[in-house]
């Protein structure tokens, strides 16, 4: 009686995604350059 | 704060702890040095003043400040900027003012991520003013994506109703450290007329 043949099955592989770069908010820049983004060249 | 602001001297830095208003804490970024029964300031480093505290405490220090005619008055007469650090740099607010700083740009983000983000009814300001400060506030960020390789947000995409609300908070904010559009046209201000509310919590301190 012959074998019965099997169909290799493939592992799907999983394609990772990839996140888009978040926007730099202004909570991430340093003490000194928020100094500078006060903007004390421009009146309040 | 764990790390030290490399602006703020050990002396102001161990004071910042017990520092519970705004205008204690302006005080405290003030402080160059302490001696014996003299104290210095960092806005007037070649300059010593004789002080006499009664209270062991930050309250009676700035009340030993404010009984010296001469410290009272220079604590009234701080700059509000001083001039990039390099040609492509812009002005920069003093370190004094880092609370103020820290508040703007913490106002800045959240116009991006609140649901909710009100203006203030009491401050009126015209539509160009507005533009004016929006760009203002690009300008570093746009220079900081630029040097990190990441899009900056981009204020003048805020909904219009939002960029005023910031322009106005930015107002607010720059009043409670006694820095009025009238006072800010003479470059200067007075640590004695910093609000005495608590620092804000968006801020940590």
């Amino acid at each position: 009686m012959p074998q019965p043949t099997t169909t290799p099955v493939r592992t799907p592989v999983e394609i990772p995604t990839v996140e888009p770069n978040p926007k730099l908010l202004p909570a991430e820049i340093c003490p000194q350059q928020k100094r500078e983004m006060a903007s004390p060249d421009v009146s309040p | 704060m764990l790390v030290r602001d490399p602006e703020l001297s050990i002396a102001g830095w161990l004071l910042l702890r017990n520092a519970h208003t705004l205008r204690e804490r302006a005080f405290c970024r003030t402080l160059d040095a302490l001696d014996h029964d003299s104290i210095k300031f960092v806005h007037t480093a070649d300059q010593v003043f004789q002080i006499h505290p009664v209270e062991p405490s930050l309250s009676g220090l700035m009340a030993a400040c404010s009984a010296n005619t001469w410290s009272r008055d220079r604590l009234a007469n701080v700059p509000i900027s001083r001039p990039g650090r390099s040609a492509l740099s812009d002005p920069e607010l003093v370190p004094m003012l880092q609370d103020l700083a820290d508040i703007l740009a913490s106002e800045a983000g959240q116009a991006f991520t609140s649901s909710y983000y009100p203006g203030v009814p009491d401050v009126q300001m015209p539509g160009e003013h507005v533009e004016l400060v929006m760009n203002a506030l690009q300008r570093e960020m746009d220079r900081e994506g630029k040097s990190r390789q990441r899009c900056p947000v981009e204020f003048l995409a805020l909904p219009k109703e939002r960029q005023r609300a910031l322009a106005e908070r930015r107002r607010w904010w720059f009043q409670k450290f006694a820095i009025t559009p009238e006072r800010w046209v003479t470059g200067y201000w007075s640590v004695w007329d910093v609000s005495e509310e608590a620092l804000p919590e968006m801020v940590s301190a």
